[in-house]
């Protein structure tokens, strides 16, 4: 099954008729061995949802395997490469699944709060670095209040506090993925230059914490 | 909406990895198969492709999809 070279496996798949439907078979075999490891710890194969979503997964692959089999440049196994298409489209799935019913609204600050205060909680005892440290994230929240755009704001509070998937994130705000992430790098930018000009270093930001 | 400490740490220990040029999502997915099997075939990604590298470590997304793959990729090929 899995003993086409990258060559023949693009052969058969541009072929018509009976090697290309082969070919397909083949995939569509690889892709079903591959996915419950590609699964793993997100959807048990025993759960009565993986038949279906396994078939959808699979069905979606060969669309897309087909449609950019011109930009396969050969770099890897074929079949790794039918492998990462079919990763993208189920966790892509499971993740718009697990995050449905959260919105961006719901995460963010209430009217009139501050953006972002740090919470307070695990604050030490120790007078002397409880003054340095509230100074530090007083410092902290000013940079975020004053170097980030609104929308910068909401991509961390959602991406970072929150650990929503920046998929997700994206989708909400109206963006690409790959536009998302580029927000939030600007905004890890922004912040690494502003603490640079204020003679901050990340390392004394986590020394006050303690550490770990 | 307030910030945990951890987060908080987590943040800044992103802001120190942080470089002026990174690859993007699209840059990553680009190369992920290609990057998966040098992973599985032991060798020095960080040294090979660094900027896949540091993607991955930033981007939690690509993180989860890269780890996917890379299960598929050792129990399915596992002479690549
Ligand atoms: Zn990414």
């Amino acid at each position: 099954m899995n003993t086409r070279t990258n060559a023949e496996w693009l052969a058969d798949l541009r072929a018509e008729a009976n090697a290309r439907a082969m070919a397909l078979t083949d995939l569509r075999a690889i892709i079903a061995t591959g996915l419950p490891y590609a699964l793993s710890g997100w959807l048990a194969p025993s759960d009565p949802q993986f038949d279906a979503l396994a078939e959808d997964v699979t069905q979606e692959t060969l669309v897309k395997v087909l449609a950019h089999l011109d930009s396969f440049q050969g770099r890897s196994q074929l079949t790794t490469w039918v492998q990462k298409i079919a990763v993208r489209v189920a966790l892509s799935e499971l993740r718009r699944r697990r995050w449905k019913d959260v919105s961006l609204d719901s995460l963010m600050t209430d009217e009139g709060e501050e953006p972002m205060p740090v919470t307070q909680s695990n604050v030490t005892p120790d007078p002397a670095r409880a003054v340095e440290q509230s100074e530090m994230l007083a410092m902290i929240q000013r940079m975020i209040a004053e170097e980030l755009t609104e929308k910068q704001r909401i991509a961390i509070v959602a991406a970072r506090i929150n650990e929503m998937p920046i998929e997700q994130v994206a989708q909400q705000m109206g963006m690409e993925r790959n536009a998302l992430y580029k927000l939030l790098h600007d905004a890890r930018v922004r912040l690494k230059k502003r603490m640079e000009r204020e003679g901050l270093t990340p390392e004394e930001v986590l020394a006050a914490f303690g550490s770990g | 909406m307030q910030i945990p400490i951890d987060k908080l740490k987590t943040m800044v220990r992103g802001i120190a990895r942080t470089q002026e040029i990174e690859y993007s999502c699209d840059d990553v997915y680009q190369l992920l198969d290609e990057f998966t099997e040098a992973v599985a075939q032991g060798k020095d990604v960080a040294k090979l492709m660094p900027l896949v590298q540091q993607h991955i470590e930033m981007c939690p997304d690509c993180r989860e999809e890269f780890e996917a793959l890379l299960r598929v990729v050792r129990a399915t090929h596992p002479g690549v």
